[in-house]
């Protein structure tokens, strides 16, 4: 019983920082129709530039938000360099776009910063917390607290600013959203730089558990996506929702199972979603209209 | 009363200076190291020219080739070298178990939009790429393992030299079939569900059975050319069957241009040769790569050889 | 008698019933035609009768065999084929193998032997070229058989669509708005060709709002309003029809309907 509680506190807690990924992917996703599969860059930008600024000197205090603002600006230019020229251009073209970029800001970082292993010191301190048997960490804590956070943080921005509103009635329907004054164009931006900052939140956030180096964003991309799309690329709870779906499982294969293919079972997901119910657990499938 | 066939005689016209290219090659190339880098431009090409019609012609997408390739570069190599097997049969055995899985995988995915077929393949070029590092007994795990020399019914192919000949003789085999696919009905098809599912349907066209087949025709060329590589390497490393490979692939294709056959062995030369000559490239691949991705996407989307071809046309129009 | 027919067709999308509880019958060698106010449901039916949707309620027969939950290149074998109201133009290809790619169900379609260019393989593209060429003709584009579809105008791609779903040796053909953006005297062309189509042994449905192509080509006519039918018969019995009428003009209020 410990064990599996052990198991779970690890699965929910690294299934936190999925969701914040599938996040960025759903929200991309319904501002524009286009897998942003540079989304798992971002993660990367956010740990590494955090390392790096605090080892220039400054607190961690001011090295988040710096490092989120960073990514989010590294999310706009990614928007309006090389998303917005080719939007026109079909599916396949928006899917070469972001993987080129997704190579690129990795390239970047490797040459920027460097190819070594980063490690962060936990928020407040590493003093495991018996509990039921198990131990949490204080990061474990910081994780689902900052995660609860975004959750409620992002209900209220849709539910209740302008903003808000006008980017879930662009992922409704663009056009007529635009007719009602919406400036499309802005709001991908903003859905961007969004979708960059919670992807390098999580970043952030996981650097004190698992280290954080210029390659990390492939991984934590492609399960971000399978959190995406278990939650059917539809809205924020079913991004956060599908996130601790696969990291749960992910726990769980590795703990009774084999942790050598621990990595492996967040791709078993995918294809199993996408051969058996692509639209996910709330997703609706779309018809093409002729 | 219909025109002379204009648009065969560039294709015909085209596969003779390739083969008139390769013959010559060999004379100008200096020493081993270039044979080397010739014969690697020539694997690539030839995964590139079957990725070409998934994505060119059909307009699918695949980001898991390199795990076709990895895949074909390991059966050709544990064959060989822990069964005993003779080389082509493990070759051939390579064909069979790739082509299955290409088969299985695409019946269900193909039928999904674009970036689900995307992901999916890179789903499953990334298992294969954990199998291989994980499973070491059979494999060697990351740090690789060697592989036995190629021999073709007893005679081993030994030397640059003749391995070049063999590269570049499959190389044009593989372009010729391309070639004739693309010139008939059934490659008029792939390239009307590229271009309106609805109306391919609407002529008859299974497009979930033509989206497999050229699929698993691709997957095909990616696994013969994994097994040569392996070979000819003499040894294979997990890194071939990975999401950076497979990525190298897709530029390739892109940067020679979508549809054009010519354009996936040009910018094959082009891409392989690079970082082989600029040594200082391989710390800046990724960058480099990315934004050749990036780059050809928003300025020359079609690529390198069909751009070209529109510029002449205009010039002469 | 009737080609093509249908019982309790039924399509909800979501709440939303597009087709509701719908019968009809087209007879062989007839122009018919599908009319109604924007929204009825017209290019829905065409798309459930060619298998883009697949109906929640009722069935399909196409002289006499049951089609329904058919897919659309199964249905396009039973010799159904039709245009396309936002045209489906191969643009990567010329408008000669667009016409090609309509003789897809008569050309030697083996994967083993195309990959090889069997010689097999090079009679049927002799024939496919033949065969669109003759099209091409028959709807008047012969002249621009090698140009790329990129570049043709929609008028031209309007009737190439035509040329490439004749291509498939349909016994009946849906045409989906065939005057839409149309002159008058290109109208009139389409009035032509039409009764060329039906010479040549093929039923035709439009659908249109162009009235007076409607009433000069028909035989028969439908009216659908929001997904079901609210009137059938000939020209003159549906001009007269006061329910029709209503339908597009509206409650006595005399707003005139875009048509």
């Amino acid at each position: 019983m410990a064990e599996f509680l052990q198991f779970l506190i690890a699965g929910v807690t690294v299934g936190a920082i999925y969701g914040l990924v599938a996040l960025g992917f759903t929200i991309i996703y319904n501002a524009s129709h286009a897998i942003n599969f540079a989304q798992g860059e971002f993660v990367m930008i956010g740990g590494m530039a955090t390392v790096f600024i605090m080892a220039a000197g400054l607190p961690l205090l001011l090295a988040v938000p710096l490092a989120i603002v960073i990514a989010a600006a590294v999310g706009i230019a990614l928007y309006k360099f090389a998303v917005a020229p080719v939007r026109a251009g079909g599916v396949v073209t928006m899917i070469i776009v972001t993987v080129g970029a997704s190579i690129f800001l990795r390239g970047l970082a490797s040459v920027v910063w460097d190819r070594n292993y980063h490690y962060m010191a936990p928020f407040s301190g590493s003093e495991p917390i018996p509990i039921f048997g198990a131990t949490i960490t204080s990061q474990s804590l910081w994780v689902l607290g900052v995660t609860a956070a975004v959750a409620l943080g992002l209900l209220i921005f849709y539910r209740y600013t302008r903003t808000g509103k006008a980017m879930l009635a662009t992922a409704y329907n663009p056009d007529a959203a635009q007719l009602m004054g919406i400036n499309v164009s802005t709001i991908l931006m903003i859905s961007f730089g969004l979708a960059a900052a919670l992807g390098a939140l999580g970043g952030i956030l996981v650097t004190p558990i698992s280290s954080t180096s210029f390659g990390v964003g492939v991984a934590l991309g492609l399960k971000g996506f399978a959190a995406a799309i278990v939650g059917g690329l539809s809205n924020s709870f079913a991004a956060l929702a599908g996130g601790l779906f696969v990291g749960i499982a992910e726990a769980m294969a590795a703990g009774y199972l084999s942790s050598a293919y621990k990595d492996a079972v967040a791709f078993v997901i995918i294809l199993l979603v996408l051969f058996v119910r692509p639209q996910g657990l709330a997703g609706v499938r779309r018809a093409e209209r002729v | 009363m219909t025109a002379p066939r204009r648009d065969n005689l560039p294709r015909s016209l085209g596969l003779v200076v390739l083969v008139v290219i390769l013959a010559v090659l060999p004379l100008i190339l200096p020493n081993r190291f270039y044979f080397d880098i010739a014969i690697n431009i020539g694997l690539s090409a030839i995964v590139c020219v079957g990725l070409n019609l998934v994505m060119g012609f059909a307009g699918q997408i695949s980001l898991g080739h390199a795990g076709f390739f990895g895949l074909g570069a390991y059966l050709s190599s544990t064959l060989t070298a822990h069964l005993e097997w003779p080389p082509v049969l493990a070759l051939l055995a390579g064909l069979v178990v790739v082509g299955l899985l290409a088969f299985i995988f695409a019946w269900p995915i193909l039928r999904l939009e674009g970036h689900y077929l995307a992901m999916a393949t890179l789903g499953l070029g990334i298992i294969i790429s954990i199998i291989l590092n994980q499973e070491v007994e059979l494999t060697g795990g990351p740090d690789g393992m060697p592989v036995p020399p190629m021999s073709v019914f007893g005679w081993v192919i030994e030397g640059e030299t003749a391995w070049y000949w063999l590269v570049a003789a499959v190389l044009v085999v593989c372009t010729w079939l391309a070639f004739n696919m693309i010139e008939s009905p059934v490659g008029r098809a792939l390239r009307s569900l590229g271009s309106s599912p609805p109306a391919a349907a609407m002529s008859g066209i299974n497009i979930a059975r033509y989206k497999t087949f050229v699929f698993v025709v691709s997957a095909l060329f990616a696994s013969l050319a994994g097994s040569l590589f392996a070979h000819h390497a003499a040894f294979v490393t997990p890194v071939e069957a990975d999401f950076f490979k497979s990525v190298e692939f897709v530029t390739i294709v892109v940067l020679g241009g979508l549809a054009s056959i010519y354009g996936s062995i040009i910018g094959a030369a082009v891409l392989v040769a690079l970082p082989q000559v600029l040594t200082v490239f391989h710390d800046y691949e990724h960058l480099i790569f990315g934004a050749i991705l990036i780059l050809t996407m928003v300025f020359m989307r079609k690529g390198i050889v069909p751009t070209l071809r529109a510029r002449f046309a205009g010039k002469r129009g | 008698m009737s080609l093509i027919r249908a019982e309790g067709l039924s399509l909800a999308f979501g709440g939303v019933l597009a087709i509701n509880d719908l019968d009809f019958a087209f007879d062989e060698g007839r122009v018919h035609s599908i009319i109604g106010p924007n929204g009825a449901g017209k290019t829905t039916l065409f798309n459930l009768v060619t298998g883009i949707y697949q109906p929640t309620e009722g069935r399909i027969w196409l002289d006499e065999s049951e089609i329904t939950g058919f897919a659309t290149h199964q249905i396009a074998a039973q010799g159904v084929s039709r245009t396309f109201q936002n045209l489906q133009i191969f643009y990567n290809m010329t408008a000669e193998e667009n016409v090609m790619v309509g003789r897809h169900m008569h050309a030697d379609t083996r994967f083993v032997a195309s990959l090889l260019g069997l010689p097999g393989i090079r009679r049927s593209n002799r024939e496919c070229r033949e065969a669109a060429a003759e099209l091409l003709d028959f709807v008047g584009l012969s002249a621009i058989g090698d140009q790329p579809a990129a570049n043709l105008s929609y008028g031209i791609l309007k009737r190439l669509e035509i040329a490439r779903a004749l291509a498939t040796e349909p016994k009946l053909l849906l045409l989906d708005e065939p005057a839409a953006g149309c002159n008058a005297v290109e109208t009139a062309e389409i009035d032509q060709l039409i009764g060329k189509i039906l010479d040549r042994g093929v039923t035709v449905v439009l659908v249109e709002h162009d009235m007076r192509l409607v009433m000069a080509v028909s035989d028969h006519i439908l009216v659908l309003d929001r997904g079901s039918k609210l009137a059938e018969g000939s020209p003159q019995e549906i001009q007269n029809n006061p329910d029709v009428i209503t339908a597009y003009l509206g409650e006595g209020e005399g707003d005139q309907d875009a048509a």
